[in-house]
């Protein structure tokens, strides 16, 4: 029965490399954007996918599977430190959970539509939808990181503005009548990105909650983090339980190991390069990025 | 079953490997800063 399960966790990897040199590969990739993510403060989900897809040939839902099962283990980690120094809101990250759960499931559900109606079965046509969605995406964040959007400036947020349905209290920030819907919204986007696209969305989902949900910026890492936790994991329980060739877990693993060594280097480094216009230069690193997908895509 | 435990074993080793790692970098990063200080003194 170990065997079955173990046989069921790693499927084989399609792609240009194997073995020890696929590992050399992943654990290569996991530390360079670990390293960025610990340097620009962001998750870095968002560059495995297509790097692995490009660069090494793996299939793109089996590399947005295995870095949805890599996301659990790095939001993991990020959740005890927050959790400790009481960095999360409680209220806003249930509801934002919530609609994270049902947002990766309907997400796992949409690449299923992709693979079999949209694209008819056809995986090299499927293969080139998810690239156009990520070239979309690595646009928005590069243009996200390149406007770096500051702290909110007071007065009532747009969730604040929206008048129907309940709403609660976010007891830490001290905002009142935050519209619970719009919240469930937010964390139902995030989990769409999650399940279909194997993101985690927090360069997106950063600057909404600081803007748009009037949270504290330290409060709102800590809270997305708890939301990409919950995405992730309801999204990697859903395609293990539907099918074996969606998560590879020896992927996860070579990218995890290599990846918490990366931030930590990255955190260092960053401590010694100061400048909020560091973050401007990951926006050229997401272009990049566009790029090579996009190159993929056409060639 | 093998499918449930399968699913549950996949999100339970990413979770235990990200805070061992994250235990284990504390405690390389603490023992490097402990000899730094030591070194400066």
């Amino acid at each position: 029965m170990l065997n079955e399960i173990l046989a069921y966790v790693s499927p084989s990897v399609p792609g240009y490399f194997s073995g020890i040199a696929l590992t050399a590969a992943l654990s290569v990739i996991g530390a360079s954007v670990g390293i960025l993510a610990g340097l620009f403060g962001v998750g870095g989900g968002f560059l495995l996918v297509p790097l692995m897809n490009v660069l090494l040939g793996i299939p793109i839902d089996l590399a947005a599977g295995s870095a949805t099962c890599y996301i659990i283990g790095a939001s993991a980690s990020g959740i005890v430190r927050h959790w400790k120094r009481r960095n999360i809101e409680i209220s806003a990250a249930v509801l934002l959970s919530a609609g994270s759960i049902f947002g990766a499931l309907t997400g796992d559900f949409l690449q299923d539509f992709i693979i079999h109606t949209l694209a008819g079965g056809n995986r090299e046509m499927f293969e080139k939808i998810m690239q156009g969605l990520f070239v979309v995406i690595l646009f928005v964040i590069a243009w996200i990181m390149y406007k770096n959007p500051g702290e909110r400036k007071g007065g009532k947020t747009v969730l604040q503005k929206l008048s129907f349905g309940p709403s609660v209290t976010l007891r830490v920030s001290g905002q009142e009548g935050v519209n619970a819907a719009g919240l469930f919204l937010i964390g139902f986007s995030g989990g769409v990105l999650t399940g279909l696209m194997g993101v985690s969305g927090g360069v997106l989902f950063l600057p909404i909650l600081v803007l748009g949900v009037g949270l504290l910026p330290h409060l709102a890492v800590g809270t997305s983090l708890t939301v990409v936790f919950v995405s992730s994991l309801t999204a990697v329980l859903k395609k293990g339980l539907s099918s074996p060739d969606k998560v590879s877990l020896p992927v996860a693993v070579s990218l995890l190991v290599a990846g918490t060594i990366g931030v930590r280097l990255g955190m260092i480094i960053s401590g010694k390069i100061s400048g909020s216009a560091l973050k401007r230069y990951f926006s050229i690193i997401a272009l990049s990025a566009a790029v090579m997908v996009l190159v993929k895509l056409f060639f | 079953m093998i499918k449930v435990l399968s699913a549950l074993l996949l999100v339970a080793v990413p979770v235990l490997i990200g805070l061992a790692m994250n235990y284990l970098m504390d405690l390389v990063l603490g023992i490097l800063k402990a000899g730094g200080r030591r070194k400066d003194a």
